[in-house]
């Protein structure tokens, strides 16, 4: 069942006059109860996709396609409208996590502000349930810290205040734009935990977007690849994992191996060649100058998807690889 | 729990507010202001004359404490010491209130202007640069002249020209304070433009228009009195110590009692208040201290 359809999404930028091609016919649903991980490198389109959900692109972005969420269209939706379910239906923690607290004011008021605005009760009355929920994402003395102002707390606490107040109003879908990559390890790890708890607890829809693999798998079921603005591969985590069948997956994963698991923040950066040029209109696989397997085909059409086992998607012109 | 709360919360307007009380010269201007504010509003307690009661026996004399003309009198036996605390008042309101005037206004439409950004930012700065090119003094010249001498039309005239930077400054302010992550993170939680606004961007851009705002005081007390000096300040029976410097200036050298005091209160006032807005100013500079 589906919580969220995006349907052939694409997102456009005019850069000085020229298109810039940020996500390109993006096809996604997102169930209820599931936990997605979004994965690709800088710049293939991770953050543009959800921002486009809520609505939040800069006016320059043209964004084609459809998105529905329980079967309303967020897509041209009205501010107002998308006021209602921002933040109440779909929570965004946003990239720069820590940044997104405003340093003038008591972390208590923002969280509080949230209850008020969505269920239009007074601030005293929202002060018990902020407090439960600092509670909740294991911040200690949450009295305390409600009345503190964001530049007294730690990055790895100003990150849970940033959740709790994403789970404040029991969202049905949260999304973590890279929500543990300003942090030191041993604390990303523990965020991580924290969101497997919130979904396992609260059967809330996940969307992590990340850089880093490693961090996947304790916490998604699904895997979605991402590459130049296009999804090249999805599947569940063991599909991806261990039968990855798309080469930029393929390398994308040994990648991470090398590299050595989640310490090294910049895995993908050791891939071979230049990332993709999203000022490009993309005639063929987007893949292709940096592809071990690339025939000549491949420049010519922009690969169909194949299925590879149930869940297993590629989009990829060899279908032989494995 | 039975932890100690040793690390006191502190919010960062009272660390600006610690920050400016270590500033020796802001805190006694402050104190030196509000004693003669208070000058200007009980003064009238230490002295049996009235504003504009004439003291036939004593036609321009100096301070005289036996006929309690503590400042003396003028010309037309009128007690200085009434008059000057009786001008301090205008020349406190008008610097006062024309700076309320100019501060509201222009926050809202700087403000405004910031947030909405694009073609309406262009348009509405526009329209302020048009303004700022109109040779405002000789306007308030030709309108004083026109409509007669009126403290409204001072307050009016003064607040339309101030309001023009203070509006530049919010603007400024908002269009950077609106590429901040938080915003956009109040957006995220579904805050409407409005909250934002006033939660947000307001709060966050009045330190540097409260110095502006603090720094215009003066100047415009001093426009006032300059208005004064040309013969179109406040009109009797109200007086301004712009007017009774002019006053004072005309008989410098048979009454110079007469251009001392009120000069010496408008003096102080202006360096007291020039004081206050540089220690503000120092006070705000150090932003986001984390
Ligand atoms: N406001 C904008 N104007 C122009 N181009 C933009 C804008 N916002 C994003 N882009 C471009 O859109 C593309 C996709 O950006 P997006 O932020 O979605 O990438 P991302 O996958 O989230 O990368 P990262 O991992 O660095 O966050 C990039 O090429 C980016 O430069
Ligand atoms: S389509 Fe061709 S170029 Fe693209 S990933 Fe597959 S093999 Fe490589
Ligand atoms: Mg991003």
């Amino acid at each position: 069942m589906s919580l969220l359809k995006i349907e052939n999404l694409s997102v456009q930028f005019q850069v000085d006059g020229q298109p810039l091609y940020a996500v390109r016919d993006v096809t996604l649903h997102i169930n209820k109860g599931e936990s997605v991980a979004i994965v690709g490198e800088s710049g293939s389109g991770k953050s543009q996709i959800f921002h486009s959900v809520l609505g939040l692109n800069s006016a320059r972005a043209t964004i084609k396609g459809e998105i529905i969420y329980a079967d309303q269209s967020l897509l041209n939706q009205s501010e107002t409208t998308l006021n209602t379910i921002r933040g109440r239906h779909i929570s965004l923690i946003m990239q720069d996590a820590i940044s997104s607290l405003n340093p003038y004011l008591k972390i208590g008021l923002q969280l509080t502000e949230v209850l008020e605005h969505h269920y239009n009760i007074s601030r005293k009355a929202a002060k018990p349930q902020a407090i439960a929920m600092l509670k909740r994402v294991h911040i200690d003395q949450p009295e305390k810290r409600f009345d503190s102002y964001p530049h007294e707390l730690s990055g790895g606490m100003l990150q849970r205040v940033v959740i709790a107040m994403a789970v404040l109003c029991r969202p049905k879908l949260m999304i973590a734009d890279e929500p543990t990559t300003a942090l030191d390890a041993p604390i990303q790890y523990e965020i991580i935990q924290l969101l497997a708890d919130i979904h396992q607890q609260e059967n809330t829809s996940i969307v992590l977007i990340t850089h880093d693999l490693s961090l996947v798998s304790s916490l998604c079921q699904r895997i979605v690849v991402l590459y130049a603005g296009r999804i090249i591969e999805s599947g569940s985590v063991n599909d991806i994992m261990t039968q990855a069948r798309h080469p930029y997956t393929k390398a994308l994963l040994s990648a991470a191996f090398i590299s050595g698991s989640y310490r090294d923040k910049k895995p993908l950066q050791s891939i071979q060649g230049e990332p993709p040029n999203p000022m490009l209109k993309d005639q063929g696989c987007a893949f292709y100058p940096r592809c071990q397997y690339a025939r000549d085909q491949c420049k010519q059409a922009i690969p169909d998807v194949y299925t590879a086992s149930l869940q297993h998607q590629v989009a990829c012109f060899r279908e032989d690889i494995k | 729990m039975t932890q100690q709360h040793n690390s006191t919360t502190e919010a960062p307007w009272k660390k600006t507010l610690s920050r400016l009380l270590k500033n020796k010269a802001t805190v006694a201007s402050l104190i030196i202001l509000m004693v003669i504010t208070l000058f200007t509003l009980l003064g009238q307690w230490f002295s049996p004359w009235e504003l504009g009661e004439v003291d036939w026996d004593h036609i321009g004399t100096p301070p005289n404490w036996s006929a309690h003309h503590y400042f003396g009198t003028d010309a037309n036996g009128r007690d200085l010491f009434v008059q000057t605390l009786y001008g301090g008042r205008i020349s406190l309101m008008v610097g006062l209130l024309a700076t309320a005037v100019s501060f509201i206004i222009g926050v809202t439409y700087g403000t405004i202007a910031g947030y909405l950004g694009g073609r309406t930012d262009t348009l509405m700065m526009r329209f302020v640069d048009v303004l700022y090119a109109l040779p405002f003094m000789f306007f308030v010249i030709l309108l004083t002249v026109y409509f007669g001498r009126s403290i409204w039309l001072i307050f009016i005239a003064i607040g339309a020209v101030e309001w023009l930077t203070m509006a530049r400054i919010v603007r400024g302010q908002t269009l950077s304070l609106k590429q901040r992550t938080f915003i956009e993170a109040a957006r995220v939680c579904g805050a409407s433009h409005a909250t934002i606004i006033r939660r947000h961007i307001i709060p966050n851009a009045l330190g540097a228009v409260i110095v502006y705002a603090t720094l215009s005081v003066p100047q415009i007390i001093l426009f006032e009195s300059f208005l004064s000096f040309l013969g179109l300040g406040v009109q009797e029976p109200l007086t301004s110590w712009g007017v009774l410097i002019n006053e004072g200036a005309q008989q410098m050298e048979s009454a110079p009692w007469m251009l001392l005091f009120p000069a010496l209160f408008l003096a102080t006032t202006l360096f007291c208040l020039n004081f206050i807005g540089d220690g503000l100013r120092d006070a705000l500079d150090t932003k986001d201290t984390r």
